[in-house]
């Protein structure tokens, strides 16, 4: 019986979404109706209408930056189990994780050096 | 109203339409410029200012409106999103648009009631009989577009290659005109300096590799065109299955690392709100790098629409009407062309120097919108509401220093958009000012060396050097007007219209540059003023400074070259002959 009404309950949600729905769409259509002019189909670029689609193979001149960004977020990833257990482990699971930060923070400053994070 | 939604309301809309009154957001054209230095302020109407015609539902034109600029307006008017409203500021008509639901005459009186009049407008959008407004010029050119792609699809079917071809050779077509104009634009630009500098110009070599630059800046393009169209031919050769990414990108233009991709097209306004309305370039981007500028000189080009002068003497109050950025001294030049014999007055030199402070802080309300710098827009706003300058000088002193103390505007914007070495002896106005170069039309005047008058001048050709050199030069319009008071109180009323008129010249320095007017007798009582400026050729010379720039800093960079375009073409008035 309770599982019954569990599923009336769900029933009538649906019921008042879809009429909820069905109210603003019916607001709508007695407001007004849309009416297709031909300036609307395009983008507006001040004052003039683009002659090509904008979809091209584009140059994304902060790629190199993009993705060091990336994998230097990953490293995030490893400090949740770590956080964990930081307590039960101590000093030692401080260490470590220095030990670990250090050597991301070397091939941070290498990628520098190295001019990876100049815009390309 | 022309702009109304289809349909007729109903209780609900009505009913919700009275609980939120809408947000009204207007779009100025030709720009918001034109209204400020005609001092209506849209924040004190209670007025948003939209960035784009698909956020606005009000449009306010200002007139006199350029005849190239019409079919911007109309593709603009086209793709605001209905209800929309349509204003007339001292205009009868424009053709290709509706009937204006409201009309203004010039006067900030008729500004008053506007947000009333447009919240009545926008309670009540809807009517029964709405025609779709499809204007001719926006449906030739979706036509085209069709065409194009049409082309495009048999092409790649390996039948038809005509739509696609005729869609770039349009470009070229485009492009040489383009390149045409600006070369024109340049030489005029040599020739003013020829004419009134003196300066030598021994070395022709340089002059030569400008031109030569110039020339090969459209081959560049022509080829990119062409490689492009290689590309897409080439995709489909021989009707094989499979082609490596190798070998279809083969010829695909190069960025400047190597990689092959596509340059994109955009165009920066003549109605884009970061830089003032009427400016138009043509960027070609390679992702966010503009890497070639293209300006669009001829938009703000007048010609018919300056109809011949019945009197003379009307010069002066004509002269206003062509450029509504800084009227006073357009109509001080035409004083001067009509009485040759007279040097500048005090009180010509106070309108001078207030009309000089008006652009200069209207110029920093646009550049503060195109660096997002809302503190800087609202200060510079309120300092130029004031308009009692000499009250607040103080005031505007320290707004001056405390600009100069943004180190990270410093940072963003020093180093960015120099104009290179070689062609700074083309610049005027602040722009060389800045550069360290003493190129001021006031230098020559008597008025102004009798109040002791002395060029400001930096070291700094980039946009920070510009923006130090603006505000300086407010500073120094404020020092000259304290110094004109008295001398204006007891100076003799300037002579009126003469009865004679001759050949004269006049050079005037507008706060946009070098103005030089020219008045010709034709023949007996016929007459002929034309004006130039070194706008255009600073726009040509921004094309240049801003090559290979992140989009950004190139449109700040082309901003602060502070290009007054309705003085980017030279302006010719003529008269009936009759009088």
């Amino acid at each position: 019986m309770t599982q019954l009404l569990n599923y009336l309950i769900l029933l009538g949600i649906i019921f008042c979404t879809a009429g909820f729905i069905f109210m603003v769409y019916l607001i709508k259509k007695t407001s007004g109706s849309t009416i297709k002019e031909p300036g609307k189909i395009k983008p507006a670029e001040s004052g003039f209408l683009p002659q090509k689609p904008a979809w091209g193979r584009y140059h994304v001149h902060y790629y190199a930056i993009a993705i060091l960004f990336l994998a230097f977020d990953m490293e995030m990833a490893y400090m949740y189990p770590w956080a964990v257990v930081y307590k039960e482990l101590g000093l030692v699971a401080l260490l470590d994780m220095g030990v670990f930060l250090m050597i991301l923070f070397l091939g941070l400053i290498y990628t520098w050096s190295q001019g990876g994070l100049k815009r390309q | 109203m022309a702009g109304a939604c289809q349909g007729e309301g109903n209780l609900i809309t009505r009913f919700f339409s009275k609980l939120a009154p809408p947000v009204i957001s207007v779009l100025p054209i030709p720009g918001e410029e034109v209204f400020r230095s005609n001092h209506v302020f849209f924040s004190d109407l209670g007025l948003e200012v939209a960035a784009n015609p698909r956020a606005a539902n009000v449009m306010i034109i200002r007139g006199p409106v350029p005849v190239n600029l019409n079919q911007h307006i109309i593709i603009t008017y086209a793709q605001m999103p209905r209800p929309r409203v349509l204003i007339f500021d001292g205009l009868e008509q424009l053709p290709g648009l509706p009937h204006p639901d409201l009309k203004l005459e010039q006067e900030e009186a008729g500004y008053l009631g506007l947000k009333k009049t447009l919240e009545k407008l926008l309670t009540h959008p809807f009517a029964a009989d709405v025609e779709p407004y499809a204007p001719e010029v926006v449906i030739k050119q979706l036509e085209q577009d069709q065409e194009s792609q049409q082309g495009h699809q048999h092409h790649h079917h390996g039948h038809d290659h005509s739509g696609h071809q005729h869609e770039h050779e349009e470009h070229h077509q485009e492009s040489d005109q383009d390149q045409h104009q600006s070369e024109h634009q340049h030489h005029s630009g040599r020739q003013e300096e020829e004419d009134h500098d003196h300066h030598d110009h021994s070395d022709h070599s340089s002059t030569e590799e400008e031109e030569h630059e110039h020339q090969h800046s459209g081959h560049d393009q022509h080829q990119e065109h062409e490689k492009h169209d290689g590309h897409d031919h080439g995709g489909h050769g021989g009707g094989m299955g499979f082609m490596s990414m190798v070998m279809m990108t083969k010829d695909m233009p190069r960025s400047m690392d190597g990689l092959p991709m596509e340059h994109n097209q955009a165009h920066f306004g003549p109605f884009f709100p970061g830089l003032t309305g009427g400016i138009s370039v043509q960027m070609m981007l390679d992702g966010d790098t503009a890497m070639q500028i293209k300006p669009e000189l001829h938009l703000m080009q007048r010609k018919n629409d300056l109809p011949p002068l019945k009197d003379m003497s009307e010069l002066p109050q004509r002269l206003t009407q062509c450029n509504p950025l800084c009227p006073e001294t357009w109509k001080v030049m035409g004083e001067l062309l009509l009485n040759p014999a007279h040097e500048l007055t005090f009180h010509q030199v106070q309108r001078l120097e207030t009309e000089r402070i008006d652009a200069h802080f209207n110029w920093l309300i646009t550049f503060s919108t195109l660096t997002g710098n809302q503190w800087l827009r609202l200060k510079a706003e309120k300092l130029m509401k004031h308009k009692n300058y000499r009250e607040q000088k103080e005031t505007i002193r320290k707004f001056t220093d405390k600009i100069l103390k943004f180190r990270h505007l410093k940072h963003k914007i020093q180093a960015v958009g120099s104009v290179p070495d070689h062609l700074l002896h083309h610049t005027r106005g602040i722009v060389a000012r800045a550069a360290g170069q003493a190129r001021d039309a006031r230098i020559g005047s008597e008025r102004y060396r009798k109040l002791g008058f002395e060029p400001v001048l930096g070291g700094q050709n980039d946009v920070w050097g510009r923006l130090k050199q603006i505000l300086a030069e407010i500073n120094q319009s404020l020092e000259l007007l304290r110094r004109t008071y008295e001398e204006a109180n007891q100076e003799v009323p300037s002579p009126g219209p003469v009865d004679k008129i001759h050949p004269a010249q006049a050079e005037l320095e507008s706060p946009f540059g070098l103005l030089i007017g020219n008045l010709e007798v034709k023949k007996r009582k016929h007459y002929k003023v034309s004006i130039k400026a070194s706008s255009g050729c600073h726009l040509v010379l921004a094309g240049k400074a801003i090559h290979q720039l992140e989009l950004s800093d190139a449109l700040v960079s082309l901003a602060s070259f502070h290009i007054n375009p309705w003085e980017v073409n030279k302006i010719e008035i003529k008269n009936t002959g009759h009088a």
